[in-house]
């Protein structure tokens, strides 16, 4: 059936694979973001002490957003849509109807 | 009546039922997941109304000298308070590694390190508040710089107090390389790295930039 959660594409690019899994389940997953930040974190150092602090705002603001970007289509990933919901209930249904054992678990 | 006559179409009645019908959840998030997701999206948006309050003051409120006159940072003590702080990811992340593959010495030894390393990063940081010259009464950058290190460091004590936990928890022998006998370890792992990560955020925004 199409929509099942290890049939989606997941986010396999960049740093996007690097950071790949669910940090709230996988403390190995949490701690590749920790290290991501913090390298992050020293390359706006970096630009702050060699070239000035307002270009380090700009830099973080950039880092902010990929990071963010990357964040928010795991989210996305991890609820899926309400149509995936739909059509399992769907599926629930029909299986109701002839008497077999209900979809999804 | 509908879940009964459902159990009825499967052939099995479940007598023994009792109290509300179980709450309705998404079939493609775990409800425990979906409650850890929006605790740490609520603290998110709690640092996040501190940071906007931060840069709100120090680009509008008062951007002609940041900080104040009169006013030094201790980054260099600061920076090796942040280099504490991450070393005491590593340790936890240590901790569980070794629990994973059975090691319980590995696994004292790490808690007891991120303990320490906890401990030492809010004794530097309440001894870099009785020294830095400034009080939270002493204008608007005194208050926010307070408030959001103060913040941080609620959010440390409370990570300690999980780590206590499961440090003594570890020297009574509760913990196993089977990933439902270490979650009172991973937990508060996840827990730690988040508020690492909100440390280097808090850090970088408030001494380097």
């Amino acid at each position: 059936m199409s929509g099942r959660p290890d049939e989606k594409p997941r986010p396999r690019s960049g740093v996007g694979s690097l950071l790949a899994g669910n940090p709230l389940q996988d403390e190995n997953v949490t701690f590749r973001w920790l290290v991501a930040i913090l390298i992050a974190a020293v390359t706006v150092v970096l630009v702050a002490k060699l070239i000035s602090p307002a270009a380090a705002v700009i830099w973080g603001i950039v880092l902010l957003i990929a990071v963010a970007v990357v964040a928010v289509r795991g989210i996305v990933y991890m609820l899926g849509s309400p149509d995936d919901d739909e059509s399992e209930d769907g599926d629930d249904r029909a299986n109701e109807g002839d008497g077999s054992t209900p979809g999804g678990s | 009546m509908e879940s009964a006559s459902i159990a009825a179409s499967h052939g099995h009645v479940d007598d023994h039922h009792h109290g509300p019908p179980e709450a309705h959840q998404s079939s493609r998030i775990d409800p425990t997941v979906l409650g850890i997701l929006l605790f740490i999206l609520s603290e998110i948006m709690l640092f996040g109304a501190f940071f906007a309050a931060y840069f709100f003051i120090r680009v509008v409120a008062e951007p002609v000298s940041w900080p104040p006159e009169g006013v030094h940072l201790p980054v260099l003590i600061a920076g090796i308070n942040t280099a504490v702080l991450i070393s005491s990811s590593f340790t936890i992340h240590y901790a569980l590694e070794a629990i994973k593959r059975g090691n319980h010495r590995g696994l004292k030894l790490g808690l007891t390190l991120t303990w320490l390393l906890g401990a030492t990063f809010l004794f530097i940081q309440i001894n870099e508040y009785a020294h830095i010259g400034f009080t939270p009464r002493d204008g608007a950058f005194g208050s926010i710089f307070f408030s959001l290190t103060g913040l941080h460091g609620a959010h440390v004590f409370i990570g300690l107090l999980l780590i206590t936990f499961a440090t003594i928890r570890a020297y009574r022998g509760h913990f196993g390389p089977e990933q439902k006998d270490h979650l009172g370890v991973e937990v508060p792992s996840i827990y730690w790295h988040f508020v690492d990560i909100m440390w280097i955020i808090v850090f970088l925004a408030i001494y380097i930039i």
